[in-house]
């Protein structure tokens, strides 16, 4: 499904990324794990198409299509969906109009009439429910005065809504106290499909004990030092960054 | 020093002389001297320093006809869908009402001033001219000087509308270079409750510019919803303009909240001026304009505190496009005996391109000790981080560009209290958007 190779990205000038190389299949889930600094989130970033980023050096093919070509939201249309760390505050547009915006642009890339109202209030409740968000939230300005438990669970929320191939979540464990945590992890773990997949970006192991990886990657210094399965999370919680900074020196 | 010496031969001595044999009255005769002082202002004048206002004038070629006035078809439809669409309608064709007096309850009338100087001569006596200062002031002068009809309204004690009350003004400009008068004329007596919508658009795409002169009198315990809607290209571009000069005066306890839109027009200067003549009286003044290709709009108000214990609450906000140019002076005024007062304004900008303008200027003249005050203006580009979270959820640049652009005007939207206007205005600014 996506293709990363030799992906190299700088911002201002300073390169972040220094030679990415990743490939996720339908049905993964990849973690990426890694010290402050190190780059996850400017991964992250440069998958959506956020424009503060240049990319440099190597390529992104998801199904085969040149990512970096993309517009930002075309991008979204293939099936591209970034949870974001920081979810930003929008005061003026309701969350059900921005949502059904979203639907319909996505739609309208598809060569497909708009939702009906009735479908849509539909889908929406069903999937509120799925992250137990309060119905009031959706008729107030998106994320505006929303706490950060809310704000992550709107995220959740908007990828139900939307039904990405791939989503990658950017530290939406961060803020989260752990039923939120839980509420959140049940949410990913409900739309996970042989037909998807997630990169799950975190700081803690904390997470994964609720959405489980199928691979854990650790990122440092704008390089994937160490991959491994999921018991590479424990040892890193155990061990601490350091020790793949050490071994990496080492080998 | 500031006066511009201009020869528009159209606005000549013979027109005022001939004016003032077939409706005599002696406003007119010292407004045209009045007019003769000052002249038309220059870019030097302090309060014209961003609104040039030469090459519009050079265009005038023509005194509207003050006989009588037919609508064009196409302008009669666009009407008949003008927000609010349940009201009690008056329109006008270059500043003349097509009709003498319009069917209301009994409590409200609604006319012609022409008509109105026969049915209610002591209110007319007593309120026109009264507070639209023509002294140093050239286009209420012009004003003053050559009106010849325009819009009256008059509320009657402890009245309250069941519906809106809506003035429709068209300038007919098929033909170039239309100088038209109008004036309206609002008294609401004491305890009377009203909502006023005032829709200004024009029929097709040559320069025309009309010098509007309203004088709104709000008494005690009256209170007044007031919309000023400027949108002259409705039917495709057009060059129409307006010079609006207005005074609203708050006596005790009253309360006004004056809403202006400028959605379209080449030139629109809106002179807006709000005072206080009593105690405990409550002003509120919103204003969104929206300039884009080869438009200037420019907002000068006025906020005069005389009295004490008043509240005032101004907020305007500008969405600049193209080559568009915003204009923003606000001027509150705390006299010496309004103790007491309370008075925020706050101007908000968005610059939707490089080639936009804007020139904003708050001022603040406090003689009064005892009082709160605060003003602020800022101007700035939508927020990167909000148009990449909307695109990445697969809204388009376009689409999220009026997203935010609509949420940004909101807050004064907001204000409008009326479902349908307040629709039809967002609609419009997404049309505005699309091109």
């Amino acid at each position: 499904m996506l293709e990363i190779r030799n992906l190299k990205a700088s911002v201002e000038g300073k390169e972040i990324l220094k030679g990415i190389n990743l490939k996720v299949n339908a049905g993964e889930i990849h973690a990426i794990m890694g010290p402050n600094g190190s780059g996850k989130s400017t991964l992250a970033s440069v998958l959506a198409g956020k424009q503060d980023y240049t990319v440099t050096d190597g390529e992104i093919l998801f199904e085969g299509k040149n990512l970096l070509d993309m517009k930002i939201e075309e991008r979204a249309h293939n099936g591209i969906f970034l949870a974001f760390q920081y979810p930003v505050e929008i005061p003026g547009v309701s969350t059900v109009n921005f949502l059904k915006t979203a639907v319909n642009e996505t739609r309208k890339a598809k060569g497909l009439a708009p939702i009906e109202a009735k479908d849509f209030l539909a889908t929406m409740r069903e999937k509120m429910k799925l992250v137990e968000m309060d119905s009031k939230l959706t008729s107030r300005a998106l994320n505006e005065g929303f706490s950060g438990g809310e704000k992550k669970r709107n995220e959740v929320f908007q990828m139900a809504m939307l039904e990405p191939k791939l989503a990658i979540l950017d530290e939406t464990d961060s803020g989260l106290d752990i039923d939120a945590l839980r509420i959140v992890a049940h949410g990913v773990n409900t739309l996970r499909n042989k037909n998807n997949a997630f990169i799950v970006i975190t700081h803690y192991q904390r997470l994964l004990d609720y959405i489980v990886p199928d691979f854990v990657h650790v990122l440092s210094a704008g390089k994937i030092v160490k991959s491994g399965t999921k018991q590479l999370a424990f040892e890193l919680e155990e061990k601490g960054y350091d020790w793949v900074k050490e071994e990496t020196v080492n080998s | 020093m500031s006066k511009q010496v201009l020869d528009i031969p159209v606005l000549n001595e013979k027109l005022f002389a001939e004016l003032q044999s077939l409706a005599p009255n002696p406003l007119r005769t010292s407004s045209w001297k009045n007019f003769l002082q000052s002249g038309f202002p220059s870019v030097k004048h302090e309060e014209w320093r961003f609104t040039p206002l030469e090459n519009s004038l050079k265009k005038i070629q023509k005194i509207s006809s003050s006989d009588s006035v037919s609508l064009p078809a196409e302008a009669e439809k666009i009407i008949a869908s003008l927000e609010p669409i349940d009201a009690f309608k008056i329109i006008l064709v270059n500043g003349k009402p097509i009709s003498n007096s319009v069917n209301t309850s009994d409590e409200i009338s609604l006319l012609s001033l022409k008509e109105a100087q026969k049915n209610f001569p002591e209110i007319i006596f007593s309120h026109f001219g009264k507070y639209l200062t023509t002294e140093k002031e050239t286009f209420n002068a012009l004003n003053t000087a050559l009106t010849n009809d325009g819009v009256f309204i008059h509320l009657k004690k402890n009245s309250q509308t069941e519906k809106p009350i809506h003035i429709i003004s068209v300038q007919d400009n098929r033909e170039e270079g239309i100088y038209s008068t109008s004036r309206i004329l609002i008294v609401a007596e004491e305890g009377a409750k009203a909502h006023i919508v005032e829709t200004h658009i024009s029929t097709a795409e040559k320069f025309s510019l009309q010098n509007l002169g309203a004088e709104i009198i709000v008494k005690q315990n009256a209170r007044i919803e007031y919309h000023l809607i400027q949108h002259f290209s409705l039917l495709g571009k057009s060059e129409a303009s307006v010079i609006d000069s207005r005074q609203v005066v708050l006596e005790k306890d009253s309360f006004c909240n004056f809403t202006t839109v400028s959605m379209s027009g080449a030139l629109i200067r809106n002179n807006l001026h709000m005072l206080f003549n009593a105690q405990n009286g409550e002003g509120h003044l919103y204003g969104l304009y929206l300039p884009s290709k080869n438009e200037l709009m420019d907002n000068h108000s006025l906020v005069d505190h005389a009295m004490p214990n008043c509240f005032s609450n101004e907020f305007y906000k500008g969405i600049m496009t193209e080559n568009g140019k915003g204009v923003f002076n606000g001027k509150i005024m705390v006299r010496k005996d309004a103790q007491k007062t309370n008075a925020y304004q706050n101007n908000r900008n968005l610059l939707l391109s490089d080639d936009a303008g804007l020139n904003a200027k708050p001022q603040l003249e406090i003689f009064a000790d005892d009082v709160k005050c605060s003003h602020g203006a800022t101007s700035g580009q939508l927020d990167e981080d909000a148009m990449f979270y909307l695109r990445a959820r697969g809204i388009g640049e376009l689409e999220a560009k009026k997203l935010l652009t609509l949420a940004f005007a909101e807050d004064v939207l907001v204000q409008t209290k009326h479902e349908g206007l307040h629709n039809q205005i967002d609609k419009w600014i997404e049309e505005k958007l699309s091109y």
